[in-house]
Formats: structure tokens, C-alpha cells, sequence
């Protein structure tokens, strides 16, 4: 019944090996889905091999230029100081801040909603009060940073559905818009779904996938048990910047 | 009853903490799966659970597969600037700028950021302690776990963004550390380049802890019925869930 990892087991790096997604008649090829496929390619020609030719994922969307690092002086710092906690290692390479998320919109389900902030740590992570909000943790990252946004939403009330319940609609390739109190919005791409046991998400669902901004979705799945007032599973959907 | 008034103590919460520097970090657990670099053959995972206080951590890393019988220097590495810390990336193979085949520890830099702290057995875990090569784990497989690690400022409400690299690489196949190889390490010429080259890194993210209770039943149709991820059509489905809740509202709330 488990629609969880759709693209079976993953045996390397996250930035090396990317799972297979399902062929999609939506969208055009973007910069992303390009390098998405020479990534794969990349992985299928070398088997996911320890000396596998670098993904240019990292250096095109992440960074604005790869240092020449070669052409520093030779560090002659002293041993215990050489890479300091403030050390400037890197100034010309940047990395993009996210925006702290206020709305959420998914054209597809026609869901235009307010977003607050949770606490996911703590004995039981935080969720909205309201049916028709979703919430974004605070402890993952700003949507449009480099790693994952999570958000989690209700599938449902008492006494009918919540803001998502269709979430199991979405398809790959499907867009997603958080928009930030700064009037910015960052679009995403759905690119796969999972489920899992409720209390057991794993690390997957929490760590990256690939270094650019993604987005996860979280709400309920699996068999609603009447003894605990809960459903038996999490439903998540992972999406990229697009 | 008991979850209502749980969702309204997490809604006062919630209200009362306005930005994401404001976060409450105590207690949460992070979690990174460790990637092989420079051809390490290293792989493992690291939790770090922060104390109920905040002020300290708990670190676990657990690896395998190292070919270096050596010493491996950890740290926690980080793009810092302040109150600020970049959401950053581990290195790839891509990294090695002067393309001599082996990502060294500088120019892994750009991507991990400098040293936040040392993962040392004991004594001192601050940047000073960076290279303190005999107090950290030795050998081919790591299984170290160490309380009460100090949290820089800095670094509490951002431990998600930040990176373990565990340091130490055998490039001749001898598996040892050559002490007197010719290449010296990028930060001192007191180690050679095994020594401090990158083996394996991991980017920290927080994790749940408990179940994210998203649903009250309402599309439920019986206890037997599986919602919506069994991939069949939604539309139909919350029909007849709409339908089902509908007959079934008097009776379910006595049922609860």
C-alpha cells in the first residue's frame, strides 16, 4: 500500500544520484530538468562510481563561480588557527537566501492559503490550528535557500477536508509558489511523493536531495484509526526549485 | 479533549515566536547522512540531540568503510557571518580546483565553511582544537559519541545548516597515514594532505521527533479504509468520504 520511494533504493551522494522520475507530459525543459537529466546520465553511465565526473548542479545554481583556489598563496597560517570559525574563505562564492514563507500557492488543487510558523522539535512537531492553513517549521530551511523547506498541512477536519486534501493529486511536475513577506516568490516543481509510518520519518524526508532549494510537503496518509483520533501515515510530496 | 488543549498550548506557542532566529532549539535533534569524498570508500550517519537547557549537545557519528587506518580530525563546519550562517553545500568531486584529483581541505572550504567546532574524545571541542589530531577517532570505522559539547551562539538556532566533515584519506592504497608525503596539507605543512584531506561529509537537518498529526478523519471513510496515497482518484474519493461523513457526523462524534 506504501507509495514511498517511488524510484526504489538511493546508494549514493544525494548531489550524484538522483532517482529516476516518472517521464511528464507538463511543463518545458527547463535549465533544472536539463541538468537533472545530465546528472542522471551521469549516474547511470558511472554506476553511481567513487570517481564519478563532478555534477555541475552545485557550481550552476548554487554558487555564482567555483574559487580559484589554486591561484591563493599557499596558507601559512598557523596550524591551530589556519580555518577559523570567521575565517573569509570563500568571498565569491554566494549562496541564496530564502524568504520566510506568508503564502502558499498550488495552482493545480487551487490552493491559495495563508502559511504561519511551527516548531517541529519538541515530542510532537507542531501543526496548524486552523483546517485551512499550512505551516512552515522553523527549523528547516527559508523556502530559497539551498535544502529543503518543510510544510506541513491538514488532509482533514472532523468534519471534512482541509487545505490538503488533495495533496496525493499532485504530479510531477506540477508547480508549486511560496511567496515571502518581502512580496518575493519562490516556485518549485514536484518531482515525487512519499509515505511513511507515523513517528518514523525518516532522515529522507528532512535532508537534501540535491543542493538547490527544495520544498517537502507533509500531511496525513494511510488508514485513519479511530482508537488514536490519527492517521496511521504521513504523506510527503518533494518538490525543486524550478 | 487532552488533544485539543495540546493543539492550543502549540497555538499560543506559535504565536509568541515571531521570526526564525527567535526558535526554540532546545532539545531538537539534527540528523546527516556522511557521503564519501576523495574516493574514501566512508559512509555513516551523525544525530546530535541539543540539551533540554540549549546550551550543549549530544554528538553521535557513526562511519565505515574509511580507507584510512589513521586518525580523523571532525568538525562541524559552517558558512558563518554573524548571527548569520549560509544554508550551504558539501563538496563534490567538482571542488577540486587545481584538478590534482583530490578535493583538499581548502578547497572544500567554499562549500562546508570553516571549522564552528571540534568533535574531539575529550578536552577542548573549539576551532583551537581544529588539527589536535590525537584526540580524535582513529581507524577505518568511527563510533563516537560525545555529551556536553559547548553550542556557540552563533550556531543555536542554525545547527540545520551546518556541515560534519570527517577529515583523513588514504590516496597511496597503503592504508595508513604517510607522514613524511611529499603534497603537505593545504593548512599546515606539519600533516600531509591525508591527513586533513575531506573523507566523508554530511549536511545537518532537524528531524522530528514525534508523529505530524495533519488529519481529524473527517475524509476517513471506515478504519479499514486507506486514504488517498494508494494513488487512486482523490476526486472520487473525497466524494464518497464527503458522503460518508456526512451520514455517519452524529454517530462518530459519539464513537470519539
Amino acid at each position: 500500500m506504501t507509495a514511498s520511494n517511488d524510484w526504489g533504493g538511493r546508494n549514493c551522494p544525494p548531489w550524484n544520484c538522483f532517482p529516476v522520475r516518472p517521464p511528464t507530459n507538463k511543463g518545458g525543459r527547463s535549465l533544472l530538468r536539463v541538468l537533472l537529466v545530465a546528472t542522471l546520465l551521469t549516474v547511470l553511465v558511472v554506476a553511481c562510481g567513487t570517481d564519478s565526473p563532478p555534477t555541475d548542479v552545485g557550481t550552476n545554481l548554487a554558487a555564482t563561480a567555483t574559487p580559484d583556489v589554486a591561484s591563493q598563496p599557499t596558507p601559512t597560517l598557523e596550524p591551530t588557527t589556519a580555518i577559523g570559525p570567521s575565517t573569509t574563505l570563500a568571498p565569491d562564492v554566494t549562496y541564496p537566501e530564502g524568504i520566510l514563507p506568508v503564502r502558499l500557492k498550488i495552482p493545480t488543487l487551487g490552493i491559495d492559503t495563508d502559511t504561519i510558523e511551527l516548531q517541529l522539535s519538541g515530542p510532537e512537531p507542531e501543526v496548524p490550528e486552523d483546517f485551512d492553513q499550512a505551516g512552515w517549521y522553523r527549523e528547516t530551511r527559508l523556502p530559497g535557500e539551498i535544502g529543503p523547506a518543510v510544510i506541513a498541512g491538514h488532509i482533514d477536519s472532523k468534519s471534512g477536508p482541509a487545505v490538503f486534501a488533495k495533496l496525493n493529486e499532485l504530479q510531477p511536475g506540477d508547480a508549486i509558489f511560496v511567496a515571502g513577506e518581502d512580496g518575493t516568490t519562490v516556485e518549485f516543481e514536484v518531482v515525487r511523493s512519499g509515505q511513511y509510518p507515523k513517528g518514523d520519518l525518516p532522515t529522507e524526508v528532512f535532508g537534501f536531495d540535491l543542493p538547490v532549494p527544495e520544498l517537502r510537503l507533509i500531511t496525513c496518509g494511510g488508514t485513519f484509526n479511530r482508537q488514536t483520533g490519527h492517521y496511521d501515515d504521513n504523506y510527503v510530496v518533494y518538490a525543486l526549485a524550478a | 479533549m487532552k488533544r485539543l488543549a495540546l493543539t492550543a498550548a502549540a497555538v499560543v506557542a506559535t504565536l509568541g515566536i515571531a521570526s526564525p532566529a527567535s526558535a526554540v532549539h532546545e532539545g531538537s535533534v539534527y540528523e546527516a547522512q556522511l557521503w564519501p569524498l576523495n574516493d574514501s570508500g566512508a559512509s555513516g550517519t551523525v544525530e546530535i540531540t541539543v540539551s533540554d537547557d540549549g546550551e550543549t549537545m549530544t554528538v553521535g557519528v557513526s562511519a565505515d568503510g574509511l580507507n584510512l587506518d589513521g586518525p580523523h580530525a571532525m568538525h562541524i563546519h559552517g558558512i558563518v557571518d554573524g548571527e548569520n550562517v549560509a544554508s550551504s553545500v558539501c563538496p563534490t568531486a567538482a571542488d577540486d580546483a587545481d584538478g590534482d584529483g583530490i578535493v583538499d581541505v581548502l578547497e572544500g572550504a567554499p562549500r562546508y565553511g570553516g571549522v564552528q567546532l571540534s568533535l574531539t574524545t575529550e578536552g577542548d571541542t573549539s576551532p583551537e582544537s581544529a588539527l589536535a589530531i590525537e584526540r580524535f577517532p582513529a581507524g577505518t570505522s568511527i563510533d563516537y559519541e560525545r555529551s556536553g559539547i559547548p553550542i556557540p551562539d552563533a550556531l543555536k538556532p542554525n545547527l540545520g545548516k551546518l556541515h560534519v566533515v570527517v577529515h583523513g584519506v588514504d590516496e597511496n592504497g597503503n592504508g595508513t597515514l604517510d607522514l613524511d608525503q611529499d603534497v603537505r596539507s593545504s593548512l599546515t605543512p606539519d600533516l600531509p594532505r591525508e591527513g586533513t584531506a575531506p573523507a566523508a561529509c554530511g549536511t545537518l537537518a532537524a528531524v522530528a521527533t514525534g508523529p505530524v498529526q495533519t488529519g481529524a478523519g473527517g475524509l476517513a471513510t471506515d478504519a479499514s479504509t486507506s486514504n488517498a496515497a494508494a494513488g487512486l482518484a482523490a476526486a472520487a474519493i473525497g466524494a464518497v468520504a464527503l458522503t460518508a461523513t456526512r451520514r455517519r457526523r452524529p454517530a462518530g462524534q459519539s464513537a470519539q
